[in-house]
């Protein structure tokens, strides 16, 4: 990295040195090690832990269950930003305030809350067990725990793109005789498409791995609830180094093709909105 | 004589902002109207009004003939140009074309013919499948004003449409536009804050002032017979005279009128040329400066300060110099009434142009 | 003027939108808060005080303050360094570091624990070497620092380089060509501007570590009373059924929490109130 411009601005050596530094002794070096390790544990040993039939149910549970609370979240958090930014009603301001709860909760508060909440004589699992609805200690209550913790994501990028755009574009489209449905669709939804894109991204990211409001609700029962981070930390109690680094591995993996895929989407709406 | 666009006694409230007060006025088929006043003056809410994006609290709106207060915008045969374009950033310049068409479900072949013809018509052939952000300013205004076009409507209506272009394009666009409407016949009302913009494009001025309608006519009109203080002083340069009747040339009028003047009613000279002496006042040149085609000449003549131009061919003033100041005419100020007065000292034979 | 008159739903599907929203908030947000609390006052409010004054968990309490403070001054250091950096000035893969340092946003707190246990732990790379020099770091209070620091790490810095990006390098140029050095610059020039930003970003960043409980569990080894944060005592107090314990110790990070939240509405307000 070269400083390209000379800029009368002292301190450039000093501050990007310090932060390559701290960026690499504390992040980069440590996640070096997972992939140092998996490529000395050879390819043999590691397809036997990424592909035994427990490791592969946590994916599919993990995988899944992010999947579906960061779809729900996408169109919840749709509706959310939506409300928030477009219609006046009591309480709004603390209506917006709290959504920024799950970043600020710890995760374990949030498990357990979530988990007396939605059990069998919880205040809300009672009518979803009634229902026969099993809200906790399943795959419904892990997709819970990470609805509650993707929510802001989605809500947090939708917002501030729908807060900018121009009402003269709904009213150019209304001059030409589009109707309420037409313009969302043609007009509004495309441009919130992105945004959309990326808050399901980073929601499914964290859903991922989120480890500490889910291990209360899920269960932890094995080939139905258990979630990757937690074939981690068994594999870890069992001092199976090997065995939770061939899965973080896998997941890392996932981490940075998230990461690929909300960068790619940034670049590409940066590029329409100089209009 | 047909009125194509019909307001009456509009008003409008915003809050405790009056934007619109009992504003009527007519406007002829084919005529090119502009919507001259300050910002805040009411002139784009009254445009709003017009297309339907505002609703009138009171008042009514007659387009061809019909009311159509309670007609929705998009089906009032209106075409509406934004201040800033208000392009579908996502859709290319053909879809953008096309929007209107598509959502009245024209016939595929019909749609594709008249966006040919309207790309064909702003001379952007070739740029059907670049974006708006791949676009100039001044393309964008014309794709801006082809959208609103291809519906083929009977009313075009623009809000502020150069505001956002630089100055030098501005002026290529503005011919531009005033032939293509010209050529199209459709009837225009444009809202501009820019008296040069106003008189160099419209047909017709309607002026604002605080919500309320000032004077509707041609540019020349506006100009020559101000009807309100407001127009007298807001539309060419003018100078505001706390008392008229210090002038010997309008000694007969009440003391403390108020009056309006205009550097081209003044004619400046020194004591030795040849001007109506009898009919002008003693003053003394406080500042002299060049403006390319004439020279600017303040002179305090009394407690007023009045500013005229005079010609390169004359020879020069200097600052302290003793001259006479003819006042062709002014603009009474009378209550809300502006009118005309002219120098009855002259009784000079030659004729004065201004 | 009014922000638009037109092109607003019909009222019904306004409110059907403001009902969804208020019904959802209200199951995932409200209802798991208001458990909290009234679990916590559950047996009363002499069981609430002994849970919150116990000797495990006032022990977990001063390792929590202390593992924060540590992660959230280093964190707050680095931020405003990073933030100096890619804001004052240009240069080549400016967005690739961006992307590196919010790495942390998308990585399981689970394997943000595994890299230092991979690194320090039984097995790991300085093992030897701190085996002999009698250095614990995993199990003990440097791999929890370390877990924590990984864990927030981007929280300041992502305050404030958006932030500091916005408000350009002119000023600072102004006050370099004057002869002001780069302290000078930076604490009366950027500091005054960035203040509200970093004050968050500082809150944001105590909150999350004071909170972080995957990845100090798999450092931590949970020894009661030695390497238990808060988190994780909540997390035993729960796995032995003290239920009403649990939730008393939890309330006292729920208010932390609300804290924070209530902070970044002020912060905001005072941030606007500031623009203009």
């Amino acid at each position: 990295m070269s400083n390209k411009k000379r800029s009368v601005i002292p301190g450039f050596g000093l501050s990007m040195g310090f932060t390559l530094s701290y960026l690499s002794i504390l992040i980069l070096i440590p996640l070096s090690t997972i992939f140092m390790r998996t490529v000395n544990m050879g390819w043999d040993s590691f397809f036997k832990t990424v592909l035994n039939p427990r490791v592969l149910a946590s994916y599919q549970v993990s995988f899944g269950c992010a999947f579906t609370a960061a779809l729900t979240n996408t169109i919840f958090g749709l509706i959310i930003a939506w409300v928030l930014v477009r219609y006046d009603f009591p309480f709004k301001r603390i209506v917006d305030g709290l959504i920024d709860l799950p970043f600020a909760l710890p995760t374990a508060v949030a498990g357990i809350a979530l988990t007396t909440l939605y059990a069998q004589n919880g205040w809300v699992g009672k009518f979803l067990y009634a229902f026969g609805i099993q809200s906790a200690y399943s795959t419904t209550g892990i997709t819970i725990a990470l609805i509650f913790i993707g929510i802001p994501f989605v809500v947090r990028t939708v917002q501030p793109i729908l807060e900018e755009l121009e009402p003269q574009v709904e009213e150019a489209a209304t001059m030409l005789g589009a109707n309420r449905n037409t313009i969302f669709l043609k007009t509004i939804l495309p441009e919130l498409i992105p945004p959309l894109l990326t808050g399901f991204a980073l929601a499914f990211a964290r859903g991922i791995g989120e480890y500490g409001s889910v291990v209360f609700i899920s269960g932890n029962m094995p080939m139905k609830t258990e979630i990757a981070p937690l074939m981690i930390m068994s594999k870890l109690e069992q001092y199976d180094y090997a065995g939770a680094t061939a899965i973080a591995m896998v997941m890392l993996f996932i981490s940075f093709l998230m990461l690929l895929v909300i960068n790619i989407i940034q670049w590409h709406t940066n590029k329409f909105l100089k209009v | 004589m047909t009125l194509y666009v019909e307001v009456k006694n509009l008003h409008k409230r915003f809050g405790s902002f009056e934007a619109s007060r009992d504003v009527s006025f007519g406007i002829e088929k084919g005529k090119l109207v502009g919507l001259l006043g300050p910002s805040g003056s009411g002139k784009t809410t009254i445009l709003r009004m017009i297309a339907g994006l505002e609703q009138p609290d009171s008042g009514e709106i007659y387009i061809d003939g019909k009311k159509v207060n309670d007609v929705p915008p998009g089906k009032r045969g209106i075409g509406f140009v934004f201040q800033s374009y208000a392009l579908f950033r996502h859709m290319t310049v053909y879809e953008n074309i096309a929007f209107g068409l598509k959502v009245q479900k024209e016939d595929k072949q019909k749609i594709k013919h008249r966006v040919a013809e309207m790309i064909a018509l702003i001379g952007l052939d070739g740029l059907e499948k670049r974006y708006p952000h791949q676009l100039s300013g001044g393309q964008r205004q014309r794709v801006a004003f082809a959208r609103a076009l291809a519906p083929n409507p009977q009313l075009l209506l623009l809000d502020e449409p150069f505001a956002a272009i630089d100055a030098k394009v501005r002026k290529e666009l503005r011919s531009w536009l005033k032939q293509m409407i010209k050529r199209l016949g459709v009837t225009s009302i444009f809202v501009t804050h820019d008296q040069d913009e106003a008189v160099e494009v419209a047909d017709e001025i309607i002026v604002t002032h605080q919500g309320s309608l000032e004077q509707k006519g041609t540019p020349v009109e506006i100009y020559k017979t101000p009807k309100t203080p407001f127009v007298a002083n807001f539309i060419g340069e003018s100078e505001l005279i706390a008392d008229c009747a210090q002038f010997i040339a309008y000694r007969n009028q009440p003391a403390g009128t108020k009056a309006i003047v205009r550097p081209e009613f003044l004619e400046i000279g020194k004591l030795d040329e040849p001007l109506n002496h009898s009919a002008s006042d003693k003053g003394v040149v406080t500042d002299i400066a060049f403006r390319g085609t004439a020279w600017h000449v303040t002179v305090k003549v009394g407690e007023a300060t009045l500013t005229g131009y005079r010609s390169l061919e004359l020879s020069p003033l200097s600052v302290g110099e003793q001259v006479f100041v003819l006042i062709h005419r002014l603009y009474l100020l009378q209550g809300n009434e502006t009118n005309i007065v002219e120098n009855d000292l002259k009784t000079d034979p030659m004729p004065v142009f201004i | 003027m009014t922000k638009k008159s037109i092109g607003t739903e019909p009222k019904l599907v306004r409110w059907l939108l403001i009902g969804i929203t208020v019904i959802f908030l209200l199951l995932m947000l409200c209802l798991p808060l208001m458990m909290i609390f009234s679990q916590a006052f559950k047996k009363g409010l002499n069981v609430y005080f002994a849970a919150v004054s116990d000797k495990n968990t006032l022990s977990a309490v001063q390792l929590t303050l202390i593992a924060t403070l540590i992660a959230v001054l280093l964190n707050t250091i680095f931020g405003l360094f990073a933030a100096w950096a890619i804001s004052k000035f240009t240069f080549k893969r400016k967005n690739l570091l961006i992307t590196l340092i919010d790495l942390p946003f998308s990585i399981s707190p689970v394997i943000a624990g595994l890299v230092f246990v991979l690194a320090f732990g039984r097995n790991g790379v300085f093992y030897e070497f701190l085996y002999a020099h009698d250095i614990k770091i995993i199990f003990a209070l440097p791999g929890i620092i370390l877990a924590t620091i990984f864990v927030t790490f981007p929280f300041v810095a992502r305050e404030l380089i958006p932030l500091m990006q916005a408000q350009g390098t002119a000023e600072e140029e102004a006050a370099a060509s004057m002869g002001a050095n780069g302290w000078t610059i930076f604490s009366k020039i950027t500091m005054p501007n960035i203040k509200w930003g970093l004050l968050y970003g500082i809150i944001l960043c105590s909150a999350r570590a004071m909170g972080e409980f995957g990845a100090v569990s798999v450092v931590s080894g949970h020894i009661r009373g030695k390497t238990n944060t808060l988190p994780l005592q909540v997390e035993i107090l729960y796995n032995e059924y003290q239920f009403s314990a649990a939730f008393a110790v939890a309330s006292l990070l729920v208010f932390i929490a609300i804290l924070t939240l209530i902070l970044r509405n002020i912060i905001e307000w005072q941030g606007k109130k500031h623009k203009g």
